[in-house]
């Protein structure tokens, strides 16, 4: 569903992307790992399309990104930054994200698991961090989208947000969806993702499976709650460093 | 409904909300009827009320554009990664934009110069071109604000850039033709300064109601030879196809970065 061959991406000279490679499998989270500026995002916007890259090519449902938006309607990308015009309500924005979507039928199952109605008649400009990322999921999974771009997904979410989004994540995958996330969170990739590919400036460093994953850092992870972020963070790294080793 | 209107529509469902179109709509009539009363020759408020909206017009549709942009870059890039033809989905935004600054200076205007019909004669050939410059000069600078705000990702360069343009159109260039006209002050270079005003917006604009108020005798040489050379009716024809190309040269550079897809916020 989504393959990726000898992908560069440059800015200017620098670099961020070099030669990048790798078939996402069908039913299966796929998380790309890597310290800040390692090209995480950046791989992330060239598969969205948001950005052109030097070299190399992107299929999605066999479609070459290059030629044509259209492989777009197979695609969910969640962002970081959710952003939307303040003065309009949830549920004008719903509205308006159905008509634009070339889609036949809607996924709403977050609206409720979320219990997110109550908050159809409020402007956005006064939603709160977590709320603007349920309306941002909500959006995401609106279409059914059959790869799923993921980035940073239960950031700003409080922790029973999160796990409704970790099992809808898990129910795309069952329901045979590509998804591929990006994280820092430690506790995420091994609770989540199948497959973990390493990204360190632009490169890949390589994979492994989530059991590989456990088994070699699961003892140093820690299942922290937010007021144990710094430690998480630097479990993060750790992480990360470890891995690159 | 096509992409393009759903999205205008959306785009003027948020902007009519805001406070900003009626701050707008307040201030220009405000200062037409400002204008109409301090004024003794009510034939000179149209010509001063053109003068002022030469001067504001751009710097509003400069910054508020800019402002506008900025903030509606994360919702653009949301956009984009849906299955949305991109040029639609920028004309919508773009739209959006320039039918909100139109409203609210059109409203303002309309309503003093409608007030003020019957005592100043009102002639509407000349409010109609009031108008249609109006138009233009938001249609251009906005489309220079889309051009600024997504070839400069950080605010504060955008708005160094934006005042630069302002400064440049309404000021240092016409600094400059009057440094050329004095160095070919020897020479019957009378077309080729006529080239040079036309490659500037803010002076087609002025040139074009110039003619229409008939007031270019008053107005030196310069204007003489712009009455004697573009009076006719293709000659205006021309300076509305130069005002289109300013509006068009813009709005398709940053069309480009959409079909490039190079964008990101």
């Amino acid at each position: 569903m989504l393959e990726i061959r000898g992908l560069s991406k440059k800015f200017g000279k620098a670099e961020v992307l070099k030669n990048f490679s790798h078939n996402f499998k069908p039913g299966a989270v796929t998380a790309i790992a890597g310290p800040n500026g390692s090209g995480k995002s950046t791989l992330i916007k060239c598969i969205t399309g948001l950005l052109k890259f030097s070299e190399g090519e992107i299929l999605v449902a066999g479609q070459n990104t290059g030629k044509s938006y259209s492989y777009k309607k197979h695609i969910g990308y969640m962002s970081q930054k959710p952003s939307f015009p303040e003065n309009l309500t949830v549920a004008e924005i719903l509205e308006f994200v159905k008509s634009v979507l070339n889609a036949e039928e809607f996924d709403t199952t977050l609206v409720e698991l979320f219990d997110y109605k109550k908050e159809f008649d409020k402007k956005f400009g006064v939603l709160s961090g977590g709320n603007k990322q349920k309306l941002n999921a909500i959006l995401t999974f609106l279409h059914k989208p059959e790869v799923l771009l993921l980035d940073e997904p239960t950031a700003g979410l409080d922790r029973e947000s999160g796990m409704i989004l970790r099992d809808k994540i898990i129910s795309g995958k069952n329901a045979g969806n590509t998804i591929v996330l990006t994280t820092h969170i430690p506790e995420e990739i091994a609770g989540l993702a199948d497959y973990i590919i390493l990204l360190e400036d632009g490169e890949k460093k390589g994979v492994l499976s989530n059991s590989q994953f456990i088994s070699r850092f699961g003892a140093g992870l820690h299942f922290s709650d937010d007021k144990n972020k710094g430690e998480r963070e630097d479990n993060s790294e750790y992480f990360i460093k470890s891995l690159a080793v | 409904m096509n992409t393009l209107l759903k999205v205008l529509l959306y785009e003027l469902k948020s902007s009519f909300r805001s406070k900003w179109i009626i701050i707008c709509a307040l201030f220009f009539f405000l200062i037409a009827q400002g204008l109409f009363f301090f004024s003794g020759d009510d034939s000179k408020v149209l010509l001063s009320l053109f003068n002022i909206i030469l001067l504001i017009i751009p710097v509003i549709a400069l910054f508020y554009g800019l402002t506008f942009f900025y903030s509606e870059k994360n919702f653009i890039e949301m956009m984009l990664v849906r299955d949305i033809n991109p040029l639609r989905l920028f004309a919508g935004v773009y739209l959006g934009l320039t039918v909100t600054i139109s409203a609210g200076v059109l409203a303002g205007l309309a309503a003093a110069l409608l007030i003020n019909s019957g005592k100043t004669g009102f002639e509407p050939a000349i409010f109609l071109s009031l108008i249609a410059n109006c138009l233009f000069l938001i249609f251009i600078f906005s489309a220079i604000a889309s051009f600024i705000a997504f070839r400069f990702n950080d605010r504060t360069r955008g708005f160094i850039a934006a005042v630069a343009v302002w400064l440049f159109t309404f000021v240092i260039y016409d600094g400059l033709i009057l440094a050329l006209s004095y160095i070919l002050r020897d020479y019957p270079a009378d077309n080729i300064m006529l080239a040079v005003v036309l490659l500037n917006p803010v002076d087609i604009s002025r040139i074009l109601l110039l003619l229409q108020f008939d007031v270019a005798m008053l107005m030196g040489y310069s204007a003489a030879v712009y009455q004697h050379t573009l009076g006719s009716g293709l000659s205006m024809a021309v300076l509305f196809f130069l005002l289109l190309t300013w509006v068009a040269v813009p709005y398709s550079i940053t069309l480009r970065s959409f079909k490039r897809r190079d964008f990101s916020a």
